[in-house]
């Protein structure tokens, strides 16, 4: 046997060798990914946030400190203040008792302005946007129809101490839709059902997780702990024809996608920040500010639909608000909504004239057609999720594909 | 003095002896490069956590000519020749040995290598990446002032006897040399 079908022999045999091992190893994830599914979103968002921080860890310099002292104290601190934050969240999430009252109000209150805007007699127009509109108002009193139980728990609750000088409150706007709406429902979408406890039940899943999220700073620190092992482990695999122009790649990706990210996270966190402030203002209670406006910053990483779900859910919440006692004097139960408006406008126009040019400047320039069907596809894809991490994904996606095919340019590969 | 004492003791403290010892070859190799020989070892240590270790067969380029540079590449064992090619044709200019570097330009300067690196002798080389080092300004500050005083050295000596060679040979207005060594 000459040297050239030796050689051939050993090609074959390494090709059909590496083509096992990958099957295998791809076997090998697939399951374990299977398997920690339930931890895979606490995984990521502590891997994000270890990304996120690591150049504040990085420029952290305490002399004579070594980065394992630095990074234990760091990691306390940051989750202490995390940990705070949730709690205080937690408490602003309304709790079942509250959820009731707030279903019931909230069904009470649509219905009611359906009826004054859309429900009149005679006009051609509101005859036509009744007939449009039914099957979305059908759906909203079914999402927000209590079932059997939840009414015999209302009613517990409720009816057995009832305050006879409320001439508004929460009884009366029962019974109302209770005997207006409940039957329609019952009779119209009774198949229905299955949706509204398949929602209770994702709920529920994510309240048992929480455990899962201890998770969480264990990843955050082993990733900020890493010194560059993992990093030169893979980069080891890349054969030397192709090192440095790998090691090219990854920098400047990790450079835009680093900026871009960071640059969300400062960007979202301002928008929420003014929102709550003008939230506070116009009269909004903390506990609702709060939770309003920290939803409003996640939705505004959507973009053009992100500042609509911040606006929408304010509304929705100035529908149910009972008192409004605000620093502000201008606004009341009634008007409301305008304060609302008014501090949705005033955050946008702070987040495009200075937190946007400032934060992200030009480094990612997506098409807005782009951007749309891609919130469009996460949404069919994943759901919320989905719609958050579209736009990243797709930043990654075009940052990796422009540097791939300019430094394999420079190096004269292709 | 005490500054640097204690950091060495707090080093040896949280990195394990046995990992020390393994690394013991590489920061032993390490110190005797030009351009590392003033830091001290517990900055040689932290530095060799940004080097990638490479091995290149006989005949293979470590880089070549006209390719952006972005790493500078120390050689442990083997040999490289550095090679300019003219009218099709590849010359030798340099050959590096052990304990010597190529590539240290690129640390500085983003420009196109001017030279190609084929390995003559089977070769183990560590890497040092131009932005590895950039990164160093804001996490070690210390190390990478050390590291960029040396590069700094080691182009003023090039500037100097590129000077004397023009002297010698006469070329060009003596006084601009003057001013600009």
């Amino acid at each position: 046997m000459n040297s050239s079908q030796q050689d051939n022999h050993k090609k074959y045999r390494s090709i059909a060798f590496y083509t096992i091992l990958g099957l295998f190893l791809l076997l090998v994830t697939y399951y374990v990914f299977v398997g920690i599914r339930p931890l895979l979103v606490p995984m990521i968002f502590g891997a994000l946030l270890a990304y996120l921080c690591k150049p504040v860890i990085a420029n952290m310099r305490v002399r004579n400190v070594k980065s394992f002292a630095k990074l234990c104290v760091f990691t306390l601190l940051i989750f202490s203040a995390l940990a705070i934050a949730a709690s205080q969240v937690k408490n602003a999430i309304p709790n079942a008792e509250e959820q009731l009252s707030l279903k019931i109000r909230l069904q009470y209150k649509i219905n009611q302005i359906y009826d004054n805007i859309v429900d009149k007699e005679g006009s051609y127009l509101s005859t036509w946007l009744k007939a449009e509109t039914a099957s979305l108002r059908n759906n909203i009193n079914t999402l927000l129809t209590l079932n059997e139980p939840e009414q015999a728990e209302f009613e517990k609750i409720y009816l057995n101490n009832l305050d006879e000088n409320e001439e508004y409150s929460i009884v009366s706007y029962y019974l109302y839709v209770k005997n207006n709406y409940y039957g329609q429902v019952r009779k119209l979408a009774s198949s229905k059902e299955s949706i509204i406890n398949s929602f209770n039940v994702n709920l529920s899943e994510i309240y048992s997780s929480f455990t899962a999220w201890l998770l969480m700073p264990i990843v955050f620190f082993f990733l900020l702990f890493d010194q560059g092992k993992i990093r030169r482990y893979l980069v080891s695999f890349i054969p030397n024809r192709y090192f440095e122009l790998s090691l090219n790649i990854a920098y400047k990706v990790d450079k835009a996608i680093g900026s871009y990210l960071r640059g969300t996270f400062v960007q979202c966190s301002l928008v929420a920040l003014s929102l709550f402030v003008c939230f506070f203002l116009i009269g909004f209670p903390f506990k609702a500010a709060l939770l309003i406006s920290i939803i409003a910053g996640v939705a505004n990483a959507i973009p053009f639909l992100g500042p609509l779900i911040g606006l929408v859910i304010g509304l929705l919440y100035s529908l149910i608000i009972e008192d409004v006692n605000g620093i502000l004097p201008l606004f009341s139960v009634e008007n409301i909504y305008w304060g609302v408006i008014l501090s949705v406008a005033i955050a946008q126009a702070l987040d495009n004239i200075y937190f946007q040019p400032f934060v992200l400047g030009n480094a990612v320039n997506l098409h807005p057609l782009i951007v749309v069907l891609g919130v469009m596809a996460g949404a069919g894809l994943m759901g919320w999720v989905g719609m958050l991490l579209a736009v990243p994904s797709i930043v990654m996606l075009k940052v990796v594909v422009e540097t791939l095919t300019q430094q394999l340019k420079a190096y004269k590969i292709i | 003095m005490s500054n640097r004492l204690a950091q060495e003791i707090l080093w040896k403290a949280i990195v394990k002896n046995a990992k020390y010892k393994t690394k013991g070859t590489l920061i032993s190799f390490l110190k005797e490069i030009y351009i590392f020989q003033s830091l001290s070892d517990w900055q040689i240590a932290r530095l060799s956590n940004f080097l990638y270790k490479r091995v290149y067969e006989v005949g293979e380029y470590i880089f070549e000519a006209k390719h952006p540079g972005a790493a500078l590449f120390l050689v442990q064992k083997g040999e490289v020749d550095i090679e300019i090619s003219k009218n099709d044709q590849n010359y030798t200019i340099a050959t590096i040995r052990e304990k010597e570097c190529l590539g240290d330009m690129s640390l500085v300067d983003k420009s196109e290598r001017s030279a190609a690196a084929r390995v003559k002798k089977r070769a183990i080389v560590y890497a040092l990446h131009r932005k590895d080092l950039e990164r160093m300004l804001y996490t070690d500050p210390d190390i990478a002032a050390k590291v960029y005083r040396s590069l700094a050295g080691l182009i003023a000596e090039r500037l100097k006897s590129m000077n004397d060679l023009f002297e010698k040979n006469d070329l060009g207005n003596s006084n601009e040399f003057q001013s600009a060594g």
